[in-house]
């Protein structure tokens, strides 16, 4: 059940509906039983898969709290570690290991002989995996008391707002509000609808348009791309990955808010940072602080040797790329993200000096990890360097190769129309946020308490918008592959 | 939830505002060198070639005029089958200025389909009345969430492009089009090795489907009844491509189809060098060199026949 779908809208309105009808008592239940039917709606088989993870974590969190013994204690989060990361290794990560495990067997000369699982990936699970290691490490650290109710802790894994996709809540955050009597506010149902109108709108009218284009430069034919369409594409998909991932992150934390349930923000308009480290930082913010908290600083983070301080960033960058994807791809571009990280911090001090140094790094830095997208989203490395290559290289400044950058846009002679609004609507997009970022809209129309009447006609604005430039057929958001 | 009756009541009723104007004046922003509306503005015309991207590949519009003497125009749209040529068919039937001949292209794999709108312009493009007519086979039965979605795609979504961009098209297309056919558009013809490595996606029994003949069949009886005199025109296909098993069978199937209603028919195979791959884009469409020679070809049978 897709959130772009007529399915989803119907169910957020009967389960919004019956939340606010149902006795307090009853709310959860009933917001469980919604979240199976959702989870359920993609493959039903796994909602097993998923209730495995929950018994296993729900009751080592209550072991690891009652543990009086340090030694037992730190045992048993290592068990619910390994236990947890194993289902995500089996379902994950075991043919992207053998594949590598054979190639490498017939580098050296070797019959391949590890097999490969038929499996199919069940939807969201590095989210709710990521989402349950923050449980008990949080148990573990003394921060969260266990759970004692079985269904709570299946809610907190489960809430089917941000189930499939985040944003990854702390059990600090989220657990409590299941136990609160949340009223019906107009407050919340204006934000909820401004923020699922603005989810749909990045989603449907800038991220699946974009989505077009370059899915025809990516496709089959990218080695006929010139290097000012492969450039263009990688540009869009810049735009789309953006704007599909938060437009579902903004969707999952308006469907929560209509609830009365606060989920965390996950972006931060990152393509305005000033630089890599302040773009990690607004970019998928519950899984970068996650790995700060959980990785990183466990590593030893910036308390050890200059060195170490970088092996720790490359180790850290590197795992969550994994984490993105089963493919090398995605490993040379956590590799990639983490060396530009490296690169910052070394040449912080020079960029410190003047206005315009500092603007012109600010420029490379965001061109640099947009570039980087090239490897989050060419099917392997050979399209990757071979993309890179082009865009670097097969540069032609005449008209007929304009026009040939025009007409992926639709592939026929409407191309210059769909090129127009496609580029429209996502200076549009970026317009409002500049406005968020710098111009205070931030605390008119984003204010939890702004104006009612204000929210309703932005939202009455963004349905317009959705209604006439969206694309209304139902695609898969890209962060649910992960 | 009065904040909430407020906001769907605003959002539906401007919607429908929007859409509304939209149904009213959607086609003014089509291209007044092609479509219906390129058609309307360009009426009275002698003969009117109806079909898809073939006809639009397939016929000089310049050439043709100057073989033929008559006033010619192309309403193409990619992919339009029989079934959606029906509802044009019978907004042309009921025209103030018909024309005086109908060419309806045939193509058997057309014919062979399943019907689907592929070209959402056929609809943004239609006039009001036309519209109306192409919008009930998204309400008639069996209805299905589907159809509906479809059809509001449809009536609401598709296209708006074309009405944002407006100035950019009205400044950049008229170059583009002469009475529907392509101008100043050269396309290449195919390599003797591209020649041969033609396929098409088609396999097995291939039929005739049962709603294509129906429409078929409608449309003729359509034009005989108000007396606009129509003729069917199948367009050349490569050699390689003609001589498949499944484009043998179907073009068989569409020939009886045709034989049973008598109607006038060229078969654009015949007669023209099917194996010279110079004279094709693809595995269907012409390049101009074959454009050339089947535009005359068609006007001498055209000019052939009795008036």
């Amino acid at each position: 059940m897709l959130f772009n779908s007529l399915e989803f809208c119907v169910f957020l309105a009967v389960v919004t509906f019956l939340y606010y009808l149902l006795p307090w008592g009853w709310r959860w239940k009933m917001l469980l039983a919604a979240s199976c039917i959702f989870y359920m709606a993609f493959i039903p088989f796994y909602i097993f898969i998923l209730f495995v993870t929950i018994l296993i974590d729900y009751f080592l969190g209550i072991r690891i709290e009652e543990a009086q013994n340090p030694k037992r204690k730190k045992s048993l989060l290592i068990l619910s570690i390994v236990s947890t990361c194993a289902v995500l290794f089996v379902f994950k990560y075991f043919n992207f290991f053998a594949q590598s495990g054979n190639q490498l067997q017939m580098m050296m000369g070797l019959p391949a002989t590890l097999p490969l699982a038929n499996i199919i990936l069940p939807i969201g699970l590095s989210f709710h995996t990521f989402q349950s290691l923050s449980y008990v490490i949080e148990v573990y650290r003394g921060r969260q008391t266990a759970e004692r109710n079985f269904g709570i802790y299946s809610l907190y894994v489960m809430f089917y707002p941000q189930l499939v996709a985040g944003p990854i809540e702390r059990p600090q955050r989220l657990l409590h509000q299941f136990y609160e009597q949340h009223k019906f506010k107009v407050e919340n149902l204006a934000n909820g609808l401004l923020m699922i109108a603005w989810g749909f709108f990045k989603k449907m009218v800038v991220a699946d348009r974009a989505a077009v284009y370059v899915n025809t430069v990516y496709g089959d034919g990218w080695r006929d791309q010139s290097g000012s369409a492969l450039l263009m594409a990688t540009l869009l998909f810049a735009v789309q990955i953006y704007a599909d991932f938060s437009g579902y992150s903004s969707i999952a934390v308006g469907c929560a808010r209509l609830m009365g349930f606060q989920l965390m923000r996950n972006f931060h308009h990152p393509y305005f940072a000033s630089g890599v480290a302040d773009f990690w930082v607004r970019w998928h913010i519950s899984l970068s602080t996650w790995f700060r908290d959980y990785v990183y600083v466990p590593l030893g983070g910036n308390r050890v040797s200059l060195p170490r301080h970088y092996a720790n960033l490359l180790i850290t960058f590197a795992i969550s790329g994994l984490w993105h994807g089963a493919n090398w791809t995605f490993v040379v571009w956590g590799v990639y993200n983490g060396v530009l990280l490296i690169i910052e911090q070394l040449s912080a001090s020079w960029f410190a000096r003047a206005r315009i140094v500092r603007g012109l790094w600010r420029a490379l830095a965001v061109s640099a990890v947009v570039l980087g997208w090239v490897f989050f989203r060419a099917a392997n490395m050979e399209q990757a360097t071979g993309i890179l290559r082009r865009i670097f290289s097969l540069w032609h400044f005449d008209k007929a190769t304009a026009q040939a950058v025009v007409l992926q846009f639709a592939g026929d002679n409407t191309s210059l129309g769909v090129a127009f609004v496609t580029l429209g609507m996502i200076a549009a997009m970026l317009a409002v946020e500049w406005m968020m970022e710098y111009r205070g809209w931030s605390r008119s129309i984003a204010n939890p308490a702004g104006s009612l009447r204000l929210k309703g006609a932005v939202t009455v604005l963004l349905f317009q918008l959705i209604m006439l430039f969206g694309v209304l057929r139902s695609s898969s958001f890209i962060y649910f592959q992960f | 939830m009065r904040y909430l009756t407020w906001v769907v009541t605003i959002s539906i009723a401007m919607l429908a505002a929007l859409v509304g104007v939209r149904f009213a004046t959607a086609h003014r922003f089509a291209s007044e060198n092609s479509g219906f509306q390129g058609l309307a503005v360009n009426a009275p015309v002698d003969i009117v070639f109806l079909g898809s991207s073939h006809t639009r590949q397939a016929y000089d519009a310049r050439l043709m005029e100057q073989k033929t003497g008559k006033k010619i125009f192309l309403v193409a749209y990619a992919g339009l089958d029989p079934v959606t040529m029906l509802p044009i068919v019978q907004h042309l039937s009921q025209a103030k200025e018909r024309p005086r001949l109908l060419v309806v292209e045939v193509y058997s794999a057309m014919f062979g389909r399943k019907h689907a709108v592929d070209d959402s312009r056929v609809f943004f493009e239609a006039p009001p009345e036309l519209k109306k007519r192409l919008l009930r086979e998204y309400v008639e039965p069996p209805r299905s969430v589907d159809k509906l979605m479809d059809g509001f795609a449809l009536l609401a979504n598709r296209n708006n492009e074309a009405i944002v961009a407006y100035p950019l098209y009205r400044a950049l297309l008229p170059n583009l089009s002469y009475h529907g056919a392509y101008e100043g558009k050269f396309v290449t013809g195919l390599t003797a090795e591209q020649f041969r490595a033609l396929r098409v996606p088609l396999q097995g029994d291939l039929r005739v489907d049962p709603e294509q003949r129906v429409a078929f069949r409608e449309i003729v009886r359509i034009c005989r009844m108000v007396n606009m005199p129509v003729v069917f025109v199948e367009t050349p296909m490569p050699k390689t491509v003609a001589d498949l098993q499944v484009m043998r069978g179907l073009k068989e199937d569409t020939r009886q189809a045709l034989a049973e209603e008598k109607v006038t028919y060229l078969d654009g195979d015949q007669n023209f060098p099917l194996d010279d791959p110079s004279l094709f884009a693809d595995s269907n469409h012409l390049s101009t060199k074959g454009r050339a020679v089947f535009t005359e070809r068609v006007a001498e049978w055209l000019m052939a026949q009795p008036r």
